[in-house]
């Protein structure tokens, strides 16, 4: 395929349905935009000891997220270089040494050979200095939260984010310790569909008065004693998002195909007295005026191009895991804010049950639609619109463009940035 | 009676019980599943293996019947695409176990649960172990207050769940 044929798959709000379902397409993702960006490895606070250590994948790459003895952390290719054979076979841990299964190669947590088994049976020339596991080359980290890059250069992490560091600074930001935690739990969801449904989904506020509608009206949030936000508010909140309010909410984009939208109309029930004390531990941080800045920070989800989407008021990310063409998977992360009351926690937890728990009245809706999606595009290849928006953009004031929440604009933007990645030319800086 | 049969007597009831609640939910008779709540009831489907703080930590189901009501409310809409057409199911209850009663004639039980749903055109299979305390109700019947279902793959990659195990 030329970069001709990538290039005409994507005229402006208009985008064939190939780019969601041709195996060659995926492929070229994998090399050309996932194994060239910055892609989510962990949050610090899970292998927060050295030798802690975590197994996940980037770009199909499986890894080993390990804490080094220096306090930094590396990210191991989790394949011998014996003969291939998978090293690490926990999910997490705490290790001094990974030996391999097989024959027993056995590796420190920086990635050396430290143990050859029939050290006798090798040439005198052999050098286990040769045969480390691969490091992926670049990691790096922005308050607590660690990213990696197959790609040797390129832009830094810094760079790579730009106005979406905004994103972790608002998570953390919150927290009147100065930093959270990933100690609230994982949900892991799938779906029979291309990664870039859910990209778009994440961005979209003209789908929840549709695909949510039997939700939106099941919620009777009223009937409720209690204080922690959940599910009912949620759709209850869909459901008074008028299009006056959804349109205020806007939607901005940037650069470098990232981008977030303003919040639902949510407010977070707290008992008065874990209010109070929250509120006096955030000013007592950042004084008054700056504890009010970072709580007026009002947006619903924000994504990082191309894989990761932040609920950061909420204390959740989303991780987008392309597995296959038509197969992806979705890790969801809750995180504390330390230094807050308990209830705080507990209100996230609820709030990631209620959004993205596999039997999230909300998530359910939307898994469905982007299997069907996928079924219906396979089945009957064609043109696809984006064109809600359109001329409706103004300037941003962080750089980039921000519109109605209801326009395509974000979608617009993540293509735009998927073809100058898969053309082979790297987005205009962020 | 003797002490054998009391308990005797007492694992029939809870069996009974059991696979009544299983077939309400197979027969979509959910406010009738909902009936079968203590009003403090809950329904809890832990993310992980060994979970044991359903506050501080996600869970799959962690719904009080307020929240169950939703869901039902929902179920019940004309227009839920993702259950179009609904979701069928069948439970199986085995392996079911009576404990000691606790105080004020608390039951605890084990069971397992085996669901295979159909739906979208795609079956799959459910499998999990059941713990219930269930409190004694009119007539030897019983109410829960709490239905806790391990998955054996709590922690595996899921699919949309749209109904309750
Ligand atoms: S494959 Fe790892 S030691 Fe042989
Ligand atoms: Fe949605």
């Amino acid at each position: 395929m030329t970069d001709g044929e990538i290039a005409a798959l994507v005229q402006g709000d208009r985008v064939h349905s190939r780019v969601y379902t041709d195996p060659a397409i995926f492929a070229r993702e994998q090399e050309r935009i996932f194994r060239r960006v910055w892609l989510y490895l962990c949050h610090e606070s899970q292998i927060a000891a050295p030798g802690d250590f975590l197994r996940t994948r980037l770009a199909g790459v499986p890894v080993i997220a390990v804490r080094q003895a220096d306090g930094g952390i590396k990210a191991l290719v989790n394949r011998c270089t014996h003969r291939g054979a998978e090293v690490c076979q926990h999910e997490s841990g705490r290790a001094q040494r990974f030996r391999c299964p097989y024959h027993g190669w056995t590796f420190a947590a920086d990635g050396r050979l430290v143990g050859l088994p029939l050290r006798a049976g090798y040439a005198p020339g052999f050098q286990m200095a040769d045969h480390g596991l691969a490091a992926v080359p670049r990691v790096a980290a922005y308050r607590g939260f660690v990213f990696a890059s197959l790609a040797p250069d390129g832009p830094g992490l810094a760079d790579y984010l730009g106005p979406m560091a905004s994103a972790i600074d608002d998570m953390v930001d919150r927290a009147p310790d100065g930093a959270v935690e990933a100690v609230g739990g994982l949900h892991r969801h799938a779906f029979p569909g291309n990664w870039k449904l859910q990209m778009e989904n994440l961005q979209d506020y003209a789908h929840p008065a549709f695909a949510h509608e039997s939700s939106n009206a099941a919620a009777r949030p009223d009937e409720r004693e209690r204080v922690e936000l959940d599910e009912e508010d949620i759709m209850a909140a869909n459901r008074g998002a008028d299009i006056a309010w959804i349109e205020r909410a806007g939607v901005s984009a940037f650069p470098g195909g990232h981008s977030y939208i303003g919040a639902l109309p949510l407010q977070q029930p707290m008992p008065p007295e874990a209010e109070r004390a929250y509120l006096a531990a955030l000013r007592a941080r950042h004084g008054e005026a700056r504890a009010n800045e970072i709580l007026a920070v009002q947006r619903h989800v924000a994504i990082v191009y191309p894989t990761l989407a932040f609920q950061s008021a909420l204390q959740q990310i989303k991780v987008i895991v392309p597995v296959r063409v038509d197969y992806t998977e979705v890790y969801v992360h809750c995180f504390r804010l330390k230094g807050a009351p308990p209830e705080y926690h507990r209100a996230a937890v609820t709030f990631v049950n209620a959004a993205n728990s596999p039997a999230s009245l909300i998530l359910t809706d939307d898994l469905e639609i982007y299997g069907r999606a996928q079924q219906a595009m396979t089945e009957a290849p064609g043109w696809l619109r984006f064109a809600c928006g359109t001329g409706r953009d103004v300037a941003d004031n962080r750089g980039g463009a921000k519109g109605p929440g209801y326009s395509e604009l974000a979608m617009r933007n993540q293509f735009a940035t998927w073809s100058e990645y898969m053309t082979g030319r790297m987005p205009r800086a962020a | 009676m003797s002490e054998g049969s009391n308990a005797a007597a007492a694992a029939t009831a809870v069996a009974a019980f059991l696979h009544r609640e299983a077939r309400l939910l197979d027969e979509r008779r959910f406010e009738d599943w909902q009936a079968l709540f203590a009003p403090d009831g809950v329904y809890w489907v832990p993310a992980r293996e060994g979970q044991a703080d359903p506050l501080h930590e996600v869970s799959i189901f962690y719904d009080d019947r307020v929240m169950m009501a939703a869901r039902i409310r929902r179920l019940r809409h004309p227009r839920i695409h993702a259950e179009i057409p609904p979701s069928r199911a069948v439970r199986s209850v085995s392996n079911i176990e009576v404990l000691e009663p606790a105080a004020e004639g608390v039951v605890e039980a084990r069971s397992v649960l085996l669901m295979t749903e159909f739906r979208g055109g795609a079956q799959t299979a459910y499998h999990g172990r059941v713990a219930w305390r269930l409190v004694p109700a009119a007539k030897g019947d019983f109410l829960i207050r709490l239905k806790r279902v391990d998955l054996v793959n709590a922690e595996g990659m899921h699919r949309g769940m749209t109904v309750p195990f």
